[in-house]
Parts: structure tokens; C-alpha cells; sequence
């Protein structure tokens, strides 16, 4: 396989792991009576397994299931710090609206007290 | 793995634990201690002096760059919202302070953070990565909540219920109870 296609596989795998791991993690430490979330968690082991084997396979410079999942875990991880900017350039355009926003009279809020 | 990257890690999954515990809804009370996991997580990873190995050495550079124009950039946008008439009065000191805030975050931007030249390729497959893992989730999650069977519908309350409801709902509106 050509190493473009190889990057982008290791950033498309490096993101999914990351954000099965943060759904795995968030399953488990907001468990409440009404959750359900041992199929899941354990669907989502596995495709986290199966993408490790994955990349263990590909790459040359990994040589364990759990190197695997550090180098895509550091891709997915890296991928988030690259798209964050451009979410914040978003965020600000609407703080930039809200700022300049006037507001509409609210008779409850803005009455005289 | 050795130590330094074993601490990166669990500073990793203290603010996965942080974040997650900070959510709303049955699980609440514990959103008590959302704020101080996270605290952790931040602390370990800035004071952990322990030699890092790849491939977390790489990142940590990364987060190095990042961090500044984001905390910068966190507490700008949470000041802007706080002083922006969206619930309330503009309030002029918040709001001039946070675009201020938000100015500098530019700077440090610039200044300090360095976009990969391959930017696009990494964020685009990368987020296309967590879209795939998202969808799948949500089907999972509609798969087991279709599995579950209906329950009966509630009984009637008893009057003891009634009159204990009725009760609570008079206090909160400062009604007394005939």
C-alpha cells in the first residue's frame, strides 16, 4: 500500500479508536440505573481490537497490540488538536453575533421593578 | 511503557473521566467532582518531569503549542458569552475584557501553535475516523434500546401518594393547603 494511503488510514483509524475509547469511558463513568451499556462497551472493545490488529499489521514500527493503540490513539488525539481551531474560528463568529446582538424587550425581565 | 508516558496516559484518562462525569441527568450528583478530576488531569500533565518516549513525546510538543491560545481563547469566549445579551443586559466589562482575551488568544496562536502542513489531510480523515465511531454508537445504542420490551403503564397513585404530591407542589408555589 503507498504511504498516502497508509497516513491517511493510520488518521482515519488513529480518530475512530479515539473517539470509541472516549465513548467507552464516558459509558462507564456516567452509569446510571437506566443505562445499558454492555453491548456497546463491548462491540466497541472489539472494533478497537480489531483496529489495533489493524494497524499492528501495517505498520513496521510498531511492534504490540498496545503500541498500536498508543500511535492511533497519538493520531486521533492529534487530529482533534488540529480541528479544534478551526471549531473555535466558528465559536467566536457567533460570540461575534451574540455580542452585537440587541436583545428583544422581555416585559417580565426589562418592566420597571 | 515506561513511567513518564504511563503518567501522560493517565492524564489523558483523567480528563476523559472529568468530562464524562461532568455530564447532566441521573448520573449528576457526581458532577461534583467533574471539575477536580479535570484539575488533575491538567496538573499531571503539565508537572509530569518524567522522560516521555514516542509516540507521546511528539504530541506532548503539540499540546505544548496548543494549550496556550486555548486556555486564553476558553476564558475569552466563557467572558464574551457572560457579558453578551443573550439572557440578560449586555454587561460592557466582561464583554470588552473577553474580545480582548480573544485578541491576545490570536496572538499566542501565531506565536506559538504550528499547523502540520498536512493539516488538512489529518483533520479531515481524522474527523471522518470519529464520525464512523459516532454513527456506529448510535446505532449500537438504538439496537439495545429496540431489544427492550415495554413496560406496563404506571399504576394509578394512591391517595397517600396524591396527597404527598400535592403537598411538595403547594410548598414550591407558596400556596397554602386546604
Amino acid at each position: 500500500m503507498s504511504s498516502a494511503l497508509l497516513e491517511i488510514l493510520y488518521y482515519t483509524l488513529g480518530g475512530f479508536m479515539l473517539t470509541n475509547f472516549s465513548l467507552i469511558i464516558f459509558q462507564l463513568f456516567s452509569l446510571h440505573p437506566y443505562s445499558k451499556p454492555t453491548v456497546p462497551v463491548v462491540v466497541q472493545s472489539f472494533l478497537i481490537l480489531i483496529s489495533a490488529l489493524i494497524i499492528n499489521s501495517l505498520n513496521d514500527d510498531v511492534e504490540t497490540i498496545v503500541g498500536a493503540i498508543r500511535f492511533s490513539l497519538v493520531e486521533g488525539i492529534q487530529g482533534i488538536l488540529i480541528i479544534i481551531p478551526f471549531l473555535y474560528i466558528i465559536i467566536i463568529y457567533f460570540l461575534l453575533r451574540a455580542s452585537f446582538r440587541k436583545r428583544p424587550f422581555d416585559d417580565l425581565l426589562d418592566s420597571p421593578e | 511503557m515506561i513511567l513518564g508516558s504511563t503518567l501522560f496516559w493517565s492524564a489523558i484518562l483523567l480528563l476523559m473521566v472529568g468530562i464524562s462525569f461532568g455530564r447532566m441527568g441521573p448520573s449528576f450528583s457526581r458532577s461534583n467532582f467533574s471539575l477536580p478530576i479535570i484539575i488533575m488531569g491538567i496538573l499531571l500533565l503539565i508537572f509530569n518531569n518524567s522522560p516521555i518516549e514516542n509516540p507521546e513525546s511528539d504530541l506532548l510538543d503539540s499540546v505544548h503549542g496548543f494549550a496556550p491560545w486555548f486556555f486564553v481563547c476558553s476564558l475569552g469566549c466563557f467572558l464574551v458569552l457572560r457579558g453578551s445579551p443573550i439572557y440578560w443586559k449586555v454587561r460592557y466589562p466582561q464583554l470588552s475584557i473577553g474580545w480582548i482575551i480573544i485578541l491576545l488568544s490570536f496572538y499566542l496562536f501565531y506565536e506559538y501553535y504550528e499547523l502540520p502542513d498536512n493539516f488538512l489531510l489529518v483533520s479531515l480523515f481524522s474527523s471522518l475516523g470519529a464520525i464512523l465511531s459516532l454513527f456506529l454508537f448510535i446505532l449500537l445504542v438504538r439496537f439495545v434500546e429496540n431489544s427492550i420490551p415495554l413496560e406496563d403503564p404506571a399504576p394509578e397513585l394512591t391517595e397517600e401518594e396524591k396527597d404527598f404530591v400535592k403537598k411538595i407542589i403547594s410548598i414550591n408555589i407558596g400556596v397554602e393547603e386546604k
